[in-house]
């Protein structure tokens, strides 16, 4: 493999590139590249490298060419690319990758590094606790046969907040008395307005649960399958972000079925600042402030 | 028996906040009491208007979990190593930038709210 002598000779002293780059890497935080698919020359082959290609902003099997690293140091103004081998158009805009020539690296430089790299708040470490994490990636995760049914009880309509606290409190005063309640957990969702949904391994330990409480028909009961339980979980955005100018119209109260515009919004209380016609009634106003004309006729109004 | 659970909300009015972090449900008042169970690092019982920078009213859906170790549900939500508890299906914002921080240096893991 006659690489004109940037493959191999890198590692040895006095290569005929390595005598015009200046002694030491500049090692970037960024990391390292990595040829993916070609034996690592010279020196990288003995280096262990992570294989998280994306990682390092992107790869291609081009971008494996050592020409193009040394091409595109961009920090080494001085350094001259050989032309012999310069491939022109593969030229990359990112340089983020070098080689560690751990033999030639400043100490200095390799201290500043490390310590970039592990000081908290760097994205360099992950955690094996991370990759679990993000790995089950929660909305793929299914429920599987280990894990405890779900049931769905119907509850008064309006009352299944009411009810989930409820149950918390039973489950917090039995336990101060010794006595375990044996549901998992029970929640509501939005939309399904109702019933509650209750997590418990025996249908047995649901009626115990919900015994005696008010606003929870525990008799009726349905098993909800596992494949809908990530659905149900997954809260939808029902109130659509509506801007400035928008119209609505008034739903309930004096105002009722009355055209109003959107001035305002404020996402974060989940209020609107509207402006509609008033309705004003004259003559209610006028008894109060005991004023006015009072009409001759009768007037219907 | 499991760990101790978390307070348990006494009313359910407009006082009801959701820790941005965790994700726990309880009553300004019981925050200011006892700060957070799950994330002591934020310090309410100390710091009252940090209260209202980790915590919101707008929350939607509610979960008690009485056993999050076993609870499919609250592995799903990422809530099942906290305490049990009463819980939020989803906050309606993202954390500051500033507390954000504070989590990464308290190496516990944060996750934004996914928006829809």
């Amino acid at each position: 493999m006659d690489r004109k002598g940037k493959g191999k000779q890198i590692a040895g002293a006095g290569s005929s590139s390595g005598k015009k780059r200046k002694g030491g890497v500049e090692f970037r935080d960024e990391g390292l590249r990595i040829n993916s698919k070609r034996k690592k020359p010279g020196v990288l082959q003995f280096f262990e490298e992570s294989a998280e290609v994306g990682y390092y902003g992107g790869s291609s099997d081009e971008e494996c060419d050592m020409d193009d690293v040394f091409n595109d140091m961009e920090d080494e103004p001085e350094v001259e690319t050989s032309g012999k081998d310069d491939k022109g158009g593969k030229g990359k805009g990112s340089s983020s990758f070098v080689f560690p020539k751990e033999e030639e690296m400043n100490e200095d430089d390799y201290d500043r590094m490390m310590e970039e790299r592990y000081k908290p708040g760097s994205g360099f470490v992950r955690y094996a606790a991370d990759d679990v994490k993000s790995s089950i990636e929660m909305d793929a995760l299914v429920p599987t046969a280990h894990d405890p049914p779900i049931w769905k009880i119907k509850c008064a309509i309006g009352r299944e907040k009411h009810s989930v606290f409820c149950l918390m409190h039973k489950f917090v005063e039995l336990r101060k008395i010794g006595t375990k309640l044996k549901i998992l957990s029970v929640f509501f969702v939005e939309h399904v307005k109702g019933f509650i949904f209750i997590e418990a391994d025996k249908e047995q330990d649901v009626l115990e649960a919900c015994m005696s409480l008010n606003g929870i028909y525990a008799t009726r009961m349905m098993l909800l399958p596992k494949s809908e339980a990530p659905h149900l979980l997954t809260v939808q955005r029902k109130t659509k972000t509506f801007s400035e100018g928008t119209w609505a119209r008034i739903k309930s109260g004096k105002y009722k079925g009355d055209l109003a515009q959107v001035v305002a919004v404020s996402d974060t209380r989940g209020k609107a600042l509207i402006k509609l016609i008033p309705r004003i009634d004259i003559a209610a106003l006028t008894q109060k402030y005991g004023g006015g004309v009072v009409a001759q006729k009768a007037s219907e109004s | 028996m499991g760990s101790a659970p978390a307070q348990i909300p006494t009313s359910f009015g407009h006082e009801l906040r959701a820790c941005l972090r965790c994700r726990l449900v309880k009553t300004y008042d019981q925050f200011r009491d006892a700060g957070c169970e799950n994330c002591p690092f934020f310090k309410m019982e100390e710091d009252h208007e940090r209260i209202v920078e980790v915590t919101t009213p707008n929350f939607n859906g509610i979960i008690s979990v009485m056993d999050p170790s076993r609870s499919w549900a609250a592995r799903w939500l990422r809530i099942g190593k906290f305490a049990p508890g009463c819980y939020t299906l989803a906050v309606s914002e993202p954390l500051t930038e500033e507390m954000q921080h504070i989590c990464q240096e308290e190496r516990v893991q944060y996750v934004p709210p996914k928006r829809m």
